[in-house]
């Protein structure tokens, strides 16, 4: 029995799969939704996050429950820190990677992956971490950010949008409304195809 | 065909181009390097991709030289075409990595002593990327024929699209930790690679031209922004 339990709670090659595989889908569901939506200035820079927490909400939520176990916060935003360091710059990857800590840390406890607004608190936290790099880079890393050959044009309307307490603010509450919404319509199709079927216990 | 580079110098050509992209600023610098990026694939037999590449390129290099830093209409602002390229960069790096057979993505992982927690769902990553498109359009197809993609319903939608999605991932998830099982790759024991991971004279070659064409620009971009 308590050998049992010690491999329960180990992460397997199937949970290590499982990540491995919604995480490339929540990749690539993201860059198509950011191309389809990267034409509008406004849209992206207060609303893009806010969009990615709803649609890619079922994945992450999904991926979580399957798993079950402590690591697919982590391991996710690890994944983001790199693909963010590779496309705007090193000067993100601490940004995703304390993101990720904080966002594993929130799931602390016994059988915190099963639970519904565990998960939903872990993926809020991911979601405003995406919302909030692009004010980072105005707020944190602005000569690092100015040093990646930006164009005089993003960098005015992101300082004109960042700092102005009004847009951030709409952002954030955007993106975890967004996000809370999405981990719910996610937990109705868990009930509803998902733990009907067995997928998921 | 196509000359085969070690996992080593694929990661040091990302790392550089990483440097490059995070600096890089004067146009023509960006597009010569797209230029040599393209050649960079060609000589590793990615030819479809680079002509992919290269059409890409040469359409946002277009707009960008039509739009005279003004962008195209408002819906293809500066910004936009400037990240477009800036992330065409970082993708044509990334190729010959994201093209590697998974085998040589475990037995570098193993060379590399990364911990598993990460290796395994990078491995599984890297080898699930080029089905998405497939698995996505399958599904898209048949909703088609059944009529269920509406505009009038994009709840209804979202849930029709999501539902299969996670359905066949997560069975293709089990398949593939099942197939990578039973080939041992959770034996704790050494483990040995059809592929030898060598580090050959062309990756020498290869990552001295690398770090060259990389200090090169630096200089220049430096020349170019004084």
């Amino acid at each position: 029995m308590e050998k049992e339990k010690s491999v329960s709670t180990k992460f397997s090659v199937k949970d290590a799969a499982t990540i491995g595989i919604f995480c490339a889908i929540m990749f690539v569901v993201f860059m198509a939704y950011s191309m389809l939506t990267g034409a509008s200035l406004f849209y992206s820079m207060i609303f893009n996050a806010a969009g990615a927490g709803f649609i890619l909400a079922p994945f992450y939520v999904y991926m979580s429950m399957k798993v079950g176990k402590h690591g697919p916060a982590l391991v996710y935003n690890i994944m983001w820190a790199v693909i963010a360091g590779l496309m705007m710059g090193p000067f993100m990857i601490p940004w995703f990677l304390g993101g990720g800590i904080i966002a594993e840390l929130s799931m602390w406890g016994k059988d915190s992956y099963h639970d519904i607004k565990r998960v939903s608190v872990s993926w809020v936290i991911t979601a405003l971490v995406r919302a909030a790099h692009g004010m980072s880079e105005i707020w944190f890393f602005k000569d690092a950010f100015l040093a990646t050959g930006v164009s005089e044009e993003q960098v005015q309307i992101q300082t004109q949008y960042y700092t102005d307490p009004k847009w951030v603010l709409l952002s954030l509450v955007a993106t975890a409304v967004l996000a809370v919404l999405g981990c719910m319509i996610s937990n109705k199709l868990i009930v509803k195809h998902f733990r009907k079927s067995g997928a998921i216990r | 065909m196509g000359i085969k580079f070690d996992f080593r110098t694929k990661l040091l050509v990302i790392v550089l181009m990483m440097s490059l992209v995070a600096v890089l600023t004067s146009d023509i610098l960006i597009y010569t390097l797209l230029g040599l990026l393209c050649i960079y694939l060609l000589i590793q037999g990615f030819y479809r991709q680079t002509v992919k590449y290269f059409v890409v390129c040469c359409v946002f290099i277009v707009l960008r030289l039509y739009s005279d830093g003004n962008g195209v209409t408002f819906l293809m602002p500066e910004m936009f075409l400037f990240m477009i390229l800036r992330i065409l960069m970082m993708v044509m790096a990334a190729q010959p990595v994201l093209g590697m057979p998974p085998g040589e993505v475990v037995a570098v992982f193993k060379k590399i002593h990364a911990p598993n927690g990460i290796a395994l769902p990078v491995t599984f990553t890297l080898r699930f990327f080029p089905t998405i498109r497939s698995e996505f359009s399958d599904v898209f197809a048949s909703l088609r024929l059944r009529k269920l993609l509406s505009w009038r319903h994009p709840l209804d939608a979202m849930e029709y699209i999501v539902t299969p999605v996670i359905f066949r991932s997560s069975r293709i998830a089990e398949e593939l930790a099942a197939s990578a099982e039973s080939r041992g790759i959770s034996n704790p024991g050494v483990h040995s690679c059809r592929r030898k991971l060598l580090f050959r004279k062309r990756d020498w070659i290869m990552c001295v031209a690398a770090i060259a064409v990389t200090v090169m620009y630096f200089v220049l971009e430096r020349t170019v922004a004084v």
